[in-house]
């Protein structure tokens, strides 16, 4: 051991004190005892070593990812494949038919009634086949209307907002004739499934009302043609 | 006469270290048999209790067989010795004194009654004077009254004689912390050993 004392700190009087005490020795059988504490050392670090002694990989980041892991695992068994979309589906994909669905919500006015477009007699065999008589007189004469006077109805009651309640393209004939073939139509739309018989029903309600006060405007329209 | 020629009583810490590191068994005896008698010294005076201090010293040695390949010759062996009894020491304490906090036996003890002794055994004491034994128990008494932080720099400082360079290392502190210990240490002991100190 070195020795940088300087010479104040010699006359120091705590460290002459300290200094005169005796040296503790170790005792006679010393190493005899530390041999045996080797030597039992030696045997039971084999099976504690086999046993208990923990690899270097800390604790805390075996933890960190076996969470991280289990995290995904959840997100992706769980929230992603049980996931149903509940709000926000567009009313127009509940009509029936395979092409309407497919299109985009649109104003009546872009779209041409498809019923203006059949021919008077293929239209009243189709739609004669439909649903509630109530609502056959309408078919019959939306189907001799003339496109311009269809259109031109329509243009009235969109602007009146009313169609816009039905939200999307679909002739009246259409929304009808889905009411009454709705359960047989409605798994192409899977998602549908969830959606209450109630929801659909008040939409067609309001079809409903959209459809009369279309059939009363084009009524005014012929009355004042002839 | 090369290091590995020479006889290995001769050679120095570090290089006994290096030849253990290398498996010369007996190069461990004799590092045994060089510090045993300083490291118990030292923990003695720094723990107070000779049971104690021999069993903290059988462990720095077992630590020193079963860690000899974390040894690196940049530090002094000495230092690195001392530094493992020093830390296993200071463990010591934390022990004893989280059981003295406790210990249902405290709260026994009334006045006059014999409490948990802190005075250390000389039983080993090279000086069998009964005035300089009492004289010796009374500065060991001081040294265990002060706190240990302050103990452990004195007694490297004024009874191992280590530089402040070498307290230092061993004890993790920066050189102005150790400086100020020592003298703070030293201030402590002065008043308690005031009586032994103006005779």
């Amino acid at each position: 051991m070195s020795d940088t004392t300087n010479h104040e700190e010699e006359r120091e009087p705590v460290r002459k004190i300290l200094r005169s005490l005796p040296e503790v020795k170790a005792s006679d059988d010393f190493e005899l005892q530390l041999q045996r504490r080797l030597a039992h050392e030696g045997e039971s670090k084999s099976l504690w070593s086999i046993l208990f002694t923990p690899k270097r990989i800390p604790a805390f980041a075996l933890s960190l990812m076996a969470a991280v892991t289990a995290g995904v695992v959840v997100y992706y068994t769980v929230l992603r494949t049980g996931m149903v979309p509940e709000a926000g589906v567009p009313k127009h994909e509940v009509s029936v038919q395979g092409k309407e669905k497919e299109q985009p919500t649109a104003p009546q006015q872009s779209a041409p009634a498809p019923s203006s477009r059949v021919s008077q007699g293929q239209g009243q065999k189709r739609e004669a086949s439909g649903a509630a008589a109530s609502q056959g007189s309408v078919r019959k004469t939306q189907t001799t209307a003339s496109p311009s006077s269809t259109e031109s109805a329509q243009d009235e009651l969109s602007k009146q907002g009313v169609l816009k309640e039905v939200g999307g393209a679909g002739t009246p004939s259409t929304r009808i004739k889905s009411r009454s073939t709705r359960p047989t139509d409605m798994p192409e739309v899977p998602f549908l499934r969830a959606v209450p018989h109630t929801t659909i029903e008040k939409e067609y309600d309001s079809a409903a009302v959209a459809d009369s006060a279309k059939r009363d405007s084009i009524k005014r329209l012929e009355r004042q043609k002839k | 006469m090369s290091e590995g020629q020479k006889p290995l009583a001769t050679q120095t810490d570090e290089q006994l270290i290096a030849a253990y590191q290398r498996g010369a068994e007996e190069a461990f005896d004799l590092i045994v048999a060089r510090y045993k008698h300083p490291l118990t010294n030292f923990v003695f005076r720094f723990v107070g209790d000779y049971d104690d201090c021999d069993d903290i010293v059988q462990e720095t040695f077992v630590r020193v067989f079963r860690n000899k390949h974390s040894y690196t010759p940049q530090a002094k062996f000495s230092t690195w010795i001392y530094t493992i009894a020093s830390n296993l020491a200071k463990s010591r304490l934390r022990q004893r004194e989280r059981h003295r906090l406790f210990s249902l036996s405290s709260l026994w003890t009334s006045e006059g009654e014999e409490k948990e002794s802190e005075i250390p055994d000389l039983r080993y004491a090279a000086d069998r004077d009964a005035d300089s034994a009492v004289k010796h128990e009374r500065i060991q008494n001081a040294l265990n009254s002060i706190s240990a932080k302050y103990r452990e720099v004195v007694v490297l400082r004024d009874i191992q004689e280590f530089s402040y360079e070498e307290i230092a290392k061993i004890t993790g502190l920066n050189l102005g912390t150790v400086k100020s210990r020592i003298k703070r240490g030293r201030t402590m002991l002065q008043k308690l050993l005031k009586d032994i100190i103006d005779d």
